[in-house]
């Protein structure tokens, strides 16, 4: 496991130079102190509102159509992940409810159609399931698999090229995973034939991928 | 004393144990606030907003959490929200290429270098996505666990390392990129 402390010397320095003090105005600290002092004349502590006020007010929320179809959006993308889960997990076995097996296989093309990849066999009793990545980038010189599984370390599965295939065979526990692809050291991307996590806005999205307990 | 003593105090009524609270974390609130928000103004419009929200809401503070965790919530919050604002204005902090790469020749000089760190690294915070910027001054200046973060934030724990992760990654190419040019 990588230790998510250690940084490299450029981002040490950088965060290095963040931790200094910063220099606001004097007056800032003044004019924060003379409105907190200004409150706490006026009223005592929790007083201002009824603790659930923002729960029980009425309240109108405004939403454009734009708006209402991306909230719509966003309620089929949920259905759609709870179906697969509801769809593909197996009840555990009573002895051991620990053999796995691949639900899903990570892997689509950049270039070139799709590429299926083939599962490798889960030995019976496993607690991890093989799961195969890939990726088809002919362009690229370099692709490494990231994910919550290496906690986003791209120099924990470097992908093996052949031809303009990238493949990299990763052991999953099962459950939830989100991983991305790292082409060339810096440019990320999300598998393009994998459904997309919902919860990461600002243009930073994973992929998602599911690996169910197997009863076999 | 500990934090959840002044809260007692001020709870009980002695309303100036608040300022010490305030005195206690004015100047780390500040500095994420600025290093979040990029300018003075911005911060000190969440600093303010603040400390009087946690003034009002402080009955709401459970003794288990850390004070100072309860704080870094409302103040996150807080820049998050007047980012969103601000956002609908000139982006204040967010230069252009040129602007950056024209810093004066003496600065490229090794030794100068450190001296102009402290704009240069406002300049590159400034260029990151905000959640990418939010999850690293939270691990790497504010130095909170990823645990920490994650009930601070709402967001997982995975999530945040990826976070944290591509903020790295990205501060230093540009880091790089600027020191090349």
């Amino acid at each position: 496991m990588p230790d998510d402390d250690m940084l490299d010397p450029t981002v040490a320095t950088i965060a290095a130079i963040a931790r200094r003090p910063v220099r606001l105005d004097a007056s800032a600290r003044a004019r924060v102190m003379l409105a907190v002092d200004t409150e706490m004349r006026r009223a005592r502590p929790g007083r201002a509102r009824h603790p659930f006020g923002w729960f029980t007010e009425r309240r109108t929320v405004h939403l454009s159509p734009l708006g209402g179809f991306a909230v719509a959006a966003g309620l089929v993308g949920i259905g759609v992940v709870v179906a697969g889960l509801a769809g593909t997990t197996r009840p555990e076995p009573s002895d051991t409810g620990h053999d796995v097996a691949p639900m899903a296989v990570a892997g689509a093309p950049v270039i070139g159609g799709t590429t299926p990849a083939s599962l490798p066999a889960v030995p019976a009793g496993a607690r991890d399931a093989a799961i195969k990545f890939v990726l088809v980038a002919p362009q690229a010189s370099q692709v490494t698999v990231v994910g919550d599984f290496n906690d986003w370390n791209p120099a924990a599965h470097p992908m093996e090229r052949i031809g303009g295939t990238w493949t990299v065979t990763v052991p999953l526990e099962a459950g939830r995973h989100e991983y991305s692809f790292v082409v060339d050291g810096k440019h990320w991307m999300p598998d393009p034939a994998a459904p997309l996590a919902p919860d990461d806005g600002f243009g930073v999205a994973n992929s998602v991928l599911l690996v169910s307990r197997s009863t076999s | 004393m500990t934090d959840a003593e002044y809260v007692k105090r001020v709870l009980a009524g002695d309303v100036d144990a608040f300022t010490t609270l305030v005195d206690r974390y004015y100047d780390r609130c500040a500095r994420f606030a600025v290093r979040m928000l990029g300018n003075q103004d911005d911060a000190e419009d969440a600093l303010q907003a603040t400390f009087l929200r946690a003034y009002r809401a402080l009955h709401r503070y459970q003794e288990r959490d850390k004070f100072s965790a309860w704080l870094y919530r409302i103040l996150v919050n807080q820049c998050r929200s007047l980012a969103a604002r601000r956002s609908h204005r000139e982006r204040v902090f967010v230069r252009e290429e040129a602007a950056l790469l024209a810093a004066p020749a003496a600065g490229r000089n090794e030794g100068q270098w450190e001296g102009e760190g402290e704009e240069w690294v406002q300049r590159v915070l400034a260029e990151l996505d905000p959640l990418l910027r939010e999850a690293f001054l939270l691990k790497h200046v504010e130095e909170l666990s990823y645990e920490e973060m994650s009930a601070l934030t709402g967001a997982s724990v995975s999530a945040l390392k990826m976070r944290v992760k591509r903020a790295c990654d990205r501060l230093r190419d540009r880091w790089e990129q600027i020191k090349d040019a």
